[in-house]
């Protein structure tokens, strides 16, 4: 008999043992018929002298106080249901495995540009925020909390709830929040404090303005570039209504006029799409209120739905 | 030498070996060799056991000829467990020359 053969033979009969104490009964075996065959012996001399291998394993095994009776002690080797039952069991695992791997590996990447957009959009609000936060309650919260961990710590975990609730940026809960942080007890109501407020209202001016800003110079690039598009297009119209009279007068110019026709279309169609970019106060306002009334709908309709179930 | 006599000092004679120094186990089976003639199979399910009953420990000492090998030590339970074999053997012998010389004293009569 060959090592590999020797070895192979005993680990089945001691398949009732743990993974790891079958590798290291056969390690310590494998190591000593290497020490012998360095000895000089070869690997069938060095084998023999170790007797029957299911005599070996029954000895083994009392070392572990196996149930008798259950074959193992015996010295019987894996039997043939277990090792097709661990073959069964593992084939539809590993397919269930697979297939949560992979939708994970879905969710995250879907995750992972949610989270980069949200990501983007807070980066940049994020300094006005923090000014306005820190002007609101800051006064206090630095002298009870002694420096900015705290606070930092409590952006981070609003900005977690708010990515709790799929990513919608909604400035109606940051304002029910800065509330809450309001309500603490504030005993000290100090001038320094108005000063404060007052320092928060023209921040809060300041981001207004440059937000109005901003929108100015977007509107501007899109009307441009959409009455840009619509004067092409009427440009290759009048071209296009010239060329088609002299078509219908006999000169060779039918591919031109279809081109022309084509253009008109393309730019117009262009101009129509640009303006749609345009940027209303109105149009973000509405948003805004909206989401924050879904959310109150929301909140509403799962209590209702917990009273049902309470009274059920 | 039969085998059971052999089965029973076993215990004992390893116990006694490891106790001298730490060995791993191609070199305990060496030093049993000496004393009795031993299958080597059944030196490996007994170190186990014994391990499994906490009188030896096991560690891993770098060797130069190749892998790290298993060497065991004998623990404090297994001093004791040791000794106590050791007078269960003396009682033992002493019990059976006894009894050998009693009988060949009274087969000689």
């Amino acid at each position: 008999m060959k090592k590999q053969e020797f070895l192979e033979e005993l680990k089945q009969y001691l398949y009732v043992l743990e993974d790891e104490e079958q590798d290291d009964i056969l390690q310590e075996y494998e190591q000593h018929i290497e020490i012998k065959i360095e000895k000089g012996l070869d690997e069938e001399e060095a084998i023999r002298d170790f007797g029957s291998v299911r005599e070996l394993a029954k000895e083994i095994l009392e070392a572990y106080h196996v149930k008798p009776n259950t074959g193992a002690d015996a010295g019987e080797k894996i039997p043939k249901d277990v090792s097709k039952k661990r073959l069964i069991k593992s084939l539809p695992l590993a397919v269930h495995t697979v297939k949560i791997q992979g939708k994970k590996a879905g969710k995250k990447v879907f995750k992972g540009f949610v989270n980069l957009w949200i990501f983007i959009r807070k980066s940049i609000k994020k300094p006005f925020r923090i000014l306005g936060k820190a002007f609101d309650s800051g006064k206090e919260k630095i002298q009870n909390h002694q420096g900015n961990g705290k606070r930092i710590g409590i952006l981070c975990r609003s900005d977690k709830e708010v990515l709790k609730e799929g990513g919608r940026v909604c400035e109606g809960n940051k304002e029910s929040r800065t509330e809450k942080i309001k309500k603490e007890p504030t005993e000290k109501r100090t001038g320094v404090f108005m000063i404060a407020k007052g320092i928060r209202s023209i921040c809060d001016g300041i981001i207004h303005m440059i937000c109005w800003a901003g929108r100015l110079v977007w509107n501007c690039g899109v009307v441009c570039a959409a009455a840009f598009s619509a004067f092409m297009g009427l440009v290759f119209l009048y071209l296009f209504g010239m060329l088609f009279v002299l078509w219908k007068q006999g000169y060779p110019l039918g591919g031109i006029v279809l081109g022309c026709m084509g253009a008109v279309l393309c730019f117009l169609s262009l101009a129509v799409f640009g303006s749609t970019f345009y940027r209303n106060k109105k149009q973000i306002l509405l948003h805004k209120t909206e989401t924050v009334e879904e959310i109150k709908d929301k909140k509403s309709i799962k209590a209702a739905q917990n009273m049902e179930i309470k009274a059920e | 030498m039969n085998a059971q006599l052999k089965k029973g000092v076993l215990e004992l004679i390893v116990l006694e070996s490891v106790r001298k120094r730490d060995m791993y186990g191609y070199e305990l089976v060496e030093e049993v060799s000496k004393v009795i003639d031993v299958n080597e199979g059944t030196i490996y399910p007994l170190l186990k056991r014994l391990t499994n009953e906490h009188y030896f420990e096991t560690y891993l000492r770098e060797s130069s000829e190749g892998p790290p090998r298993k060497y065991y030590h004998l623990t404090a339970a297994g001093v004791l467990y040791r000794d106590s074999l050791e007078k269960e053997w003396d009682e033992l012998q002493k019990r059976v020359c006894k009894f050998l010389e009693i009988a060949s004293q009274e087969g000689s009569l």
